[in-house]
């Protein structure tokens, strides 16, 4: 052994070897591969599920343009209000005229409304005057 | 040095989970951004807390939004940025926690080699100089990529990397004389 302080040369050179990588230990490359993978599948996971979730939008969407087009069942006709006015003549001038009421009633008159019934002391009164009571004054 | 263009591929690669890439990327440059984050860790720093640093980086990457991905140029250079901000945002909590079990731990192994014995004496010095004499030697960075990155002038950071150079050497050849020294837990400090 020498007590000679190396040389910058020779420190240079020792230096440059102390940090050699083929003389320095590798570390274990396992937690990072760990971390890797997990960190990979968490992103794999993440990656799924938007692609789930894009194909069911994209589903909806397909069923909703197919409800679209298909054709609907005929709804009834609706009918059409009626515009000409209810005072208007709706018969031509040769259709038969309504028959009257008259002629419905086939020639009977109709008793007034306002006639009053007679009474019975009228009506007795005429049967005393047309019939003769059995008694006379020479009775 | 990674191909950059290759590493813009190896990052997204990686970002699909492609392991090939995740074990090319992790293989070229997480040994090398362990020893840095070491010297950014300064005395709080063991190797564990020092992989779990650049796991989290690591693990930050792939989590980039793609935007933010493609937008990286050089992998190295994106590593390194995120390796120091976590390494030193990871120090403020840990240091001192970690600097008390470390004055405790007497039985601390001793450097195996005089690659790490060096590393070990990288780690004493002030942590700036710590840090210059890392991302010059590990990752090849001029003066002036280093000044960017942390935020310094190219002057200062020649001269942190000249004064590391100088304790450094006086370091090795006191070693040389008295090699226990080094593994003595007392005089794991900074100068």
């Amino acid at each position: 052994m020498s007590d000679r302080p190396p040389t910058d040369a020779e420190l240079m050179s020792r230096l440059d070897a102390a940090f050699d990588p083929s003389g320095l230990p590798v570390p274990d490359a396992a937690p990072v591969q760990d971390a890797i993978a997990s960190q990979l599948l968490r992103v794999r996971l993440g990656v799924a599920a938007v692609v789930a979730l894009t194909v069911l939008l994209l589903l909806g969407l397909v069923w909703g343009i197919a409800a679209s087009a298909t054709p609907r069942p005929e709804e009834p006709e609706r009918l059409e209000p009626i515009e000409e006015p209810l005072t208007e003549p709706r018969t031509s001038p040769g259709d038969p005229q309504p028959a009257s009421l008259g002629s419905l009633m086939h020639g009977r008159s109709i008793p007034s409304l306002t006639a009053r019934p007679p009474t019975p002391a009228r009506h007795l009164a005429r049967a005393a005057d047309r019939e003769p009571s059995g008694l006379t004054a020479s009775d | 040095m990674t191909d950059p263009s290759d590493e813009s591929g190896l990052v997204r690669a990686m970002q699909r989970g492609d392991a090939d890439a995740i074990e090319r990327l992790w293989i070229a440059y997480a040994p090398r951004l362990v020893a840095y984050a070491r010297t950014v860790l300064a005395q709080s720093s063991d190797q564990s807390f020092a992989e779990d640093v650049v796991q989290q980086v690591f693990v930050s990457l792939v989590r980039l939004p793609a935007r933010n991905s493609r937008a990286i140029r050089s992998a190295e250079a994106w590593l390194i940025t995120a390796t120091r901000r976590a390494a030193l945002n990871a120090a403020r909590g840990e240091r001192r926690e970690r600097r008390r079990r470390h004055a405790l731990d007497i039985t601390r192994p001793g450097p195996s080699s005089s690659h790490e014995q060096l590393r070990e004496l990288i780690e004493r010095l002030p942590s700036e100089q710590a840090e210059v004499i890392s991302l010059r030697h590990a990752f090849g960075m001029t003066f002036a990529d280093i000044a960017r990155l942390i935020g310094s002038s190219k002057s200062t950071v020649a001269q942190r990397h000249a004064e590391a150079l100088k304790r450094l050497r006086r370091w090795l050849a006191d070693a040389d004389q008295r090699p226990t020294n080094l593994t003595s837990p007392l005089e794991h400090h900074r100068v």
